[in-house]
């Protein structure tokens, strides 16, 4: 290899240290992107499962709230109702029914709760109802406002005739139901025997 | 050439004839349609919908929820990497709807027949973490076609990101 050759390379390898020290003491770019490598596992949470009370009754969801539109007690009064062994119970709509309008996952498996689609600002809800509260549920559907009443969903208190009962014996609700399900709704723990 | 040298010749081409051969078949110059058992098996499409998960399959990031019992409870906490996750999937997965804001005003929104709710309305604050986590998992009402049913979005974000979500869009209320 010639000198002038010898030359040149060490030219060139002495170039490229200048330009990569060079790209060195730039600021590298940082990127607003997440660090993926910190992903947190997201662990079956449990605590969902409550055990049943020792005193409490088993009721189809759709006879409960039968029960409850029979009556219509107030919010924390108590109404009676019979359990699936025929055992006389007690209940209250705050405690017992108006959590089957307010709990995902409970009419099957993955179901949106009723308040997801038919919630308190009613000019934007399905159907234009609130069931979300006991004065939503009262006040029925289609309303103009938060503050008007509609039609009455539970026929005047004839469990049979009312579209709720109509909508979930039909299993038209909630919505997309798989096909085997029982038209009474899921078997829940509500109330205390008497 | 000498003798040698032809022979030596003779036999490079012999053994780079396959090879070429080979290579041109391999980067498909010479294009054979072959059939392919890959090809014969039940499979989608590009813009196909997937297959329908087979019943009674776990994922394999483990189920999601217990059926039945209840709305899931949120099994990751608020923090910064949360937030920050959620946030990045938000922008991807959620705001051309509902908005960077979550006010529903998304670019895609004013196409929808049913528009998106604002996330920060009451219909959606009072909601618990496990509704919302439902929501973005199987949509809503998504039967009635797409045009303002949201979609789920179950094959598209794993159960972690999903909680992410969740737990973006809780700190957007309360901004």
């Amino acid at each position: 290899m010639t000198n002038k050759k010898v030359l040149i390379v060490i030219l060139l390898v002495l170039s490229i240290l200048i330009v990569s020290c060079a790209g060195a003491a730039k600021k590298p770019v940082t990127h607003e992107w997440p660090v993926y490598v910190q992903i947190q596992q997201a662990r079956l949470n449990l605590e969902s499962i409550k055990t049943p009370p020792p005193d409490g009754c088993k009721v189809h969801a759709v006879d409960l709230i039968g029960s409850w539109v029979a009556v219509n007690t107030p919010v924390t009064d108590p109404f009676s109702f019979t359990d699936v062994d025929g055992k006389g119970c007690q209940g209250t709509f705050e405690v017992d029914v108006l959590p089957l309008f307010n709990t995902a996952n409970l009419w099957y498996s993955g179901a949106p709760s009723c308040r997801t689609c038919h919630g308190p600002e009613v000019e934007v809800s399905y159907a234009r109802m609130d069931l979300s509260s006991y004065r939503g549920i009262l006040a029925g559907k289609g309303r103009e406002s938060a503050s008007s009443k509609g039609e009455d969903i539970l026929g005047g208190g004839n469990w049979e005739e009312a579209d709720l009962y109509e909508v979930l014996s039909g299993r038209q609700m909630p919505p997309n139901q798989p096909g085997g399900l029982d038209p009474k709704g899921p078997l829940v723990y509500a109330g205390i025997s008497r | 050439m000498s003798e040698l040298a032809k022979r030596i010749t003779i036999t490079l081409l012999i053994l780079a004839a396959p090879l070429v051969f080979g290579l041109l078949i391999t980067y498909q110059v010479i294009h054979i349609d072959w059939i392919s058992f890959m090809e014969i098996q039940p499979s989608f499409r590009p813009m196909e919908n997937p297959l329908p998960v087979p019943a009674n399959s776990v994922p394999i990031e483990g189920p999601a929820y217990v059926p039945g019992v209840g709305n899931p409870l949120n099994p990751i906490a608020a923090d910064q990497i949360s937030l920050t996750r959620g946030g990045a999937l938000y922008e991807v997965n959620c705001s051309l709807c509902h908005g960077k804001q979550g006010k529903g005003d998304g670019p895609v929104a004013e196409e929808l027949i049913r528009k998106p709710p604002d996330l920060n309305g009451l219909n959606v604050t009072e909601l618990s973490d496990g509704e919302i986590f439902l929501v973005i998992t199987n949509g809503v009402n998504p039967g009635i076609g797409y045009s303002g049913g949201m979609p789920p979005l179950r094959d598209n974000l794993e159960i972690g990101d999903r909680w992410d979500i969740v737990n973006y869009v809780r700190s957007l209320q309360t901004k």
